[in-house]
């Protein structure tokens, strides 16, 4: 029997292939998973959304004193290695630490911070340790957050004398310090150069002072001189501003805010001048914390007073209008000397 | 590829793009974000009202420390953090909701720094509250006529308006103290301090009440209000279009499933039918191969008439020929016979002319070449008459024995015999052989063939020899070319004559096939 040996050769699907088909089944098939599955959670979210209200209360804890566990910088590593990198300056003579040493309760000692080149700046180094307990940062307040403290030193002409395009170079080229950031940050740019620093600042602290032992219960930790200063420290008013777990950094104020008081107390013909005048066009300034404060001369923002007795005085002339006897300056600065608290011993190396 | 793979082509890659945009569109929305963004709404609003409560009770006293409220500020700067994100500007209500963000950021900040100036200006306060009734206590132990009474009662309100809360007309009090000039009024110092010290309270006083309402008065809370308004109608708005594209998305998706699922049914079918045409082929095949075989078996027996009748023919020639040889042996042997020794008496009386002399020795010579024809007649005869079956004979054993026994015939015509190499045998009958080889030597030593060669060749090198025109070759005309070639094809091979040569050309695979050893001759 003859067969017909013209055949029509095999025909594909829509005149596609195979591979066209089954991507177009497998796309349908997900797609109708991937559609089904995310409209019930679409709705579901829609739902809790709109019954969703508040979660969560606002945080108000109220710090005490400073902590007293061992400070470590184990995690904060990174942060402490460009504290202390030479490099971040314009001309590599100058770190954080060449001011900030950590070993002298975070400042240099100097009247005037000393930056790249040796150029004098305008301003006393404030010591970093226990920044945790102020609100706003810098001489001036200026900060709101010790990031922003950070990029002020970096780009500051009398200080590090820098910027961040520089900084991000210097990081790009060394290896192990961008490994570091890009391992703990994410990345390596300014951002996580300014979170490292940060990091690491916000763990300085010095626990153990005298009065947060006696806040603690302990009634030696303080002499009679210290304690009658720290009663006279509120009787006088020196809590106004300085106040709060660091004794300050939390408000800001104008040198002299008494000044007419002192004034109107002086006798006629004794000469004697504001103290704003000393300091024209300075404006408010943020209240310097007074934890380690006796560890941390020369005073005020200039570095201009050598003797804690001596800007006790001028305080508490200039700031509260009255003028205090000696026995009473003594006592407050017993009392200011109780509040110098133990350095990390990873910095003291005991 | 031709138009249609080219539309299919477009065609998939157009809805790949649709299946792309629409799967884009649906995922635009981010309810995370959305949640992210509400919770810190709550959170900024919830800050923001115990800021305000803070700054009340900071005002008031109630609040000794700045620690909460520090901690307070700190927590809001948090969350105006969470805030801060924005959002993709893919509408007007994003576009919006940004707007609405950053405003709240923006209050926010205004806010704090505000908060600042009223911790300043209530810090200052603080200590005039503090110092105002040592002051006036200092006042009245030492009081001075010289003190003038209006600026005194104006201290005096100012105390009793301060700390006893009385029920005046606050401001105008304060204003009508600071308008006091303490340097002018006062002349002792206790009057002098009050005043003083009066007309700070009145100032930190009026600062810091000031700074407060600046605080409460910014609002954050509204602006943190809009932002939730416009978050939710923008996510609903979100929403709604992501769900449109997503219920599109699932229809486009399961239309495609449906279609690829019938697509591949259809290939399903499809293959059903490719290997039903296999199939097909595969028995066409089959069958093709059984008429090649069946025409192979009949051609195999047409050969085997062909060769039969062949044979027949063959064999009748044989009889043939048998027939001539047994006459020709045996009827004209013996007149040849006597006409040669005739022949050869007559020359020897030495009594004919010269001529006629030449012409006996002439008739001699032919008469002896007629019997060497017929000797190789008889052997051809013997041979193809005998039952005696053939076999492998040694060439150079023959050649020599030829040789041998025509060694004077051949020293004395001075002719060269190219004998072969090698050596090898050659399936035939010995006496045909050495017959053969007589006769072509015989041949050559009488004719005018200088040479007289046996060489081996390969199958396809022996041609045909125009028998016709051998014989009418140079020198070969008295050789029975005929019997030559049927003695030469019955060894396997040939005779070749060319001018000035005789060849008896054997087959080379003839001669190894029956040779114990491949040979060359």
């Amino acid at each position: 029997m003859p067969r017909d040996r013209r055949r029509t050769p095999p025909r594909s699907p829509a005149g596609g292939s195979w591979s066209l088909a089954i991507a177009l089944a497998t796309v349908g098939v997900v797609g109708t998973f991937l559609a089904l599955a995310a409209v019930p959670g679409l709705v579901a979210r829609e739902i809790d959304a709109g019954r969703s209200g508040p979660n969560a209360a606002a945080s108000a804890a109220v710090p005490g004193t400073i902590a007293v566990e061992p400070v470590s910088f184990r995690d904060v590593e990174i942060g402490r290695s460009l504290f202390h990198d030479r490099r971040l300056s314009a001309d590599g003579s100058v770190s954080c630490a060449s001011c900030h040493r950590l070993e002298s309760h975070g400042v240099d000692g100097r009247e005037l911070a000393i930056g790249v080149g040796g150029r004098v700046g305008s301003f006393n180094t404030p010591s970093l340790y226990n920044l945790e307990h102020s609100h706003r940062f810098g001489w001036k307040g200026e900060a709101r957050a010790i990031e922003d403290l950070i990029d002020g030193a970096v780009e500051d002409a009398d200080m590090l004398a820098t910027n961040w395009a520089r900084v991000e170079r210097l990081v790009g080229e060394d290896a192990t310090l961008r490994v570091e950031l890009e391992r703990r940050y994410g990345a390596a740019d300014r951002s996580a150069v300014r979170r490292a620093l940060a990091d690491f600042i916000r763990r300085l602290r010095t626990p153990g002072a005298p009065y947060d032992a006696w806040l603690g219960g302990e009634a030696s930790a303080l002499d009679d001189a210290a304690r009658r200063g720290e009663a006279l420290f509120d009787d006088l008013g020196c809590n106004a501003c300085h106040q709060g777990t660091g004794f300050g950094g939390t408000v800001r104020q104008s040198l002299g805010v008494m000044d007419d008081v002192y004034l109107a107390l002086a006798p006629e013909g004794a000469g004697r001048s504001p103290i704003a005048d000393r300091w024209p066009g300075l404006g408010a300034l943020r209240v310097p914390p007074l934890r380690n404060v006796a560890a941390t001369g020369p005073w005020f923002h200039d570095g201009s007073v050598a003797s804690l007795s001596e800007a006790v005085r001028l305080m508490a002339r200039h700031q509260l209008g009255i003028e205090p006897s000696e026995t009473e300056i003594r006592d407050l600065v017993a009392f200011l000397e109780s509040l110098t608290g133990r350095l990390p011993s990873e910095v003291t190396g005991r | 590829m031709n138009l249609k793979h080219v539309v299919t082509m477009f065609l998939a890659l157009g809805i790949l793009v649709l299946l792309v945009q629409s799967w884009r569109e649906a995922s635009s929305l981010d309810p995370e974000e959305h949640e992210r963004l509400t919770t810190a709404i709550t959170r900024a609003k919830q800050i923001d009202a115990t800021l305000d409560r803070l700054v009340l009770e900071t005002r008031t006293g109630t609040l000794g420390r700045h620690d909460e409220l520090i901690a307070t500020l700190r927590a809001g700067e948090d969350a105006i953090r969470d805030l801060s994100g924005e959002f993709a500007p893919t509408s007007q209500l994003r576009r919006e909701l940004n707007h609405g963000i950053k405003r709240s950021v923006a209050l926010w900040r205004e806010k704090s720094d505000r908060i600042e100036e009223f911790k300043t200006a209530n810090a200052a306060l603080g200590n005039s509250l503090r110092y105002f009734p040592q002051a006036l206590e200092h006042y009245l132990n030492h009081p001075s006529e010289s003190d003038d009474p209006e600026a005194m009662r104006a201290a005096l309100d100012a105390v009793r308006t301060t700390f006893h809360h009385e029920d005046r007309d606050r401001a105008e009090v304060l204003e009508r103290l600071a308008a006091i000039d303490p340097g002018r009024t006062a002349k002792t110092p206790p009057g002098n301090i009050l005043l003083i010290r009066a007309q700070k309270l009145a100032e930190e006083t009026r600062r810091t009440e000031a700074r407060m309402k600046d605080v409460t008065a910014v609002p954050v809370i509204k602006a943190l209000d809009d932002v939730e308004r416009l978050a939710q109608t923008s996510f609903r708005a979100s929403a709604a279009k992501a769900f449109g594209h997503r219920l599109g998305l699932t229809v486009m998706a399961t239309l495609l499933f449906i279609y690829g699922f019938l697509s591949v049914l259809n290939l399903r079918l499809t293959t059903r039918e490719l290997n039903d045409a296999n199939e097909m082929l595969e028995i066409d095949r089959m069958a093709q191969e059984n008429e090649i075989e069946r025409l192979r078996e009949e051609l195999g027996a047409l050969r085997d008439r062909v060769e039969r009748s062949g044979r027949v023919h063959l064999d009748d020639a044989t009889a043939e020929l048998v027939e001539l040889a047994d006459r020709a042996g045996h009827d004209l042997d013996e007149p040849v016979r006597e006409l040669v020794s005739c022949a050869a008496a007559l020359c020897r009386n030495g009594e004919l002319e010269a001529e006629t002399a030449a012409n006996f020795r002439g008739l001699a010579e032919s008469a002896a070449r007629v019997r060497d024809a017929m000797r190789l007649m008889r052997e051809v005869e013997r041979t193809f008459s005998s039952e005696a079956p053939t076999g492998p004979v040694d060439l150079a054993t023959t050649l020599a024995e030829v040789t041998g026994a025509m060694a004077t015939r051949l020293e004395l015509a001075g002719a060269s015999l190219s004998p072969p190499e090698e050596s090898g045998a050659v399936l035939g009958h010995p006496v045909l052989l050495a017959e053969t080889l007589r006769t072509i030597l015989g041949a050559g030593l009488a004719g005018d063939a200088p040479r007289i060669g046996i060489v081996l060749r390969e199958e396809g090198e022996v041609t045909e020899i125009d028998v016709l025109a051998a014989t009418l070759g140079p020198g070969c005309g008295h050789l029975p070319v005929e019997l030559l070639r049927d003695a030469a094809e019955a060894l396997g091979g040939a005779i070749g004559i060319e001018p000035g040569q005789v060849t008896l050309i054997l087959s080379r695979a003839a001669v190894g096939a029956c040779s114990p050893r491949p040979t060359a001759v």
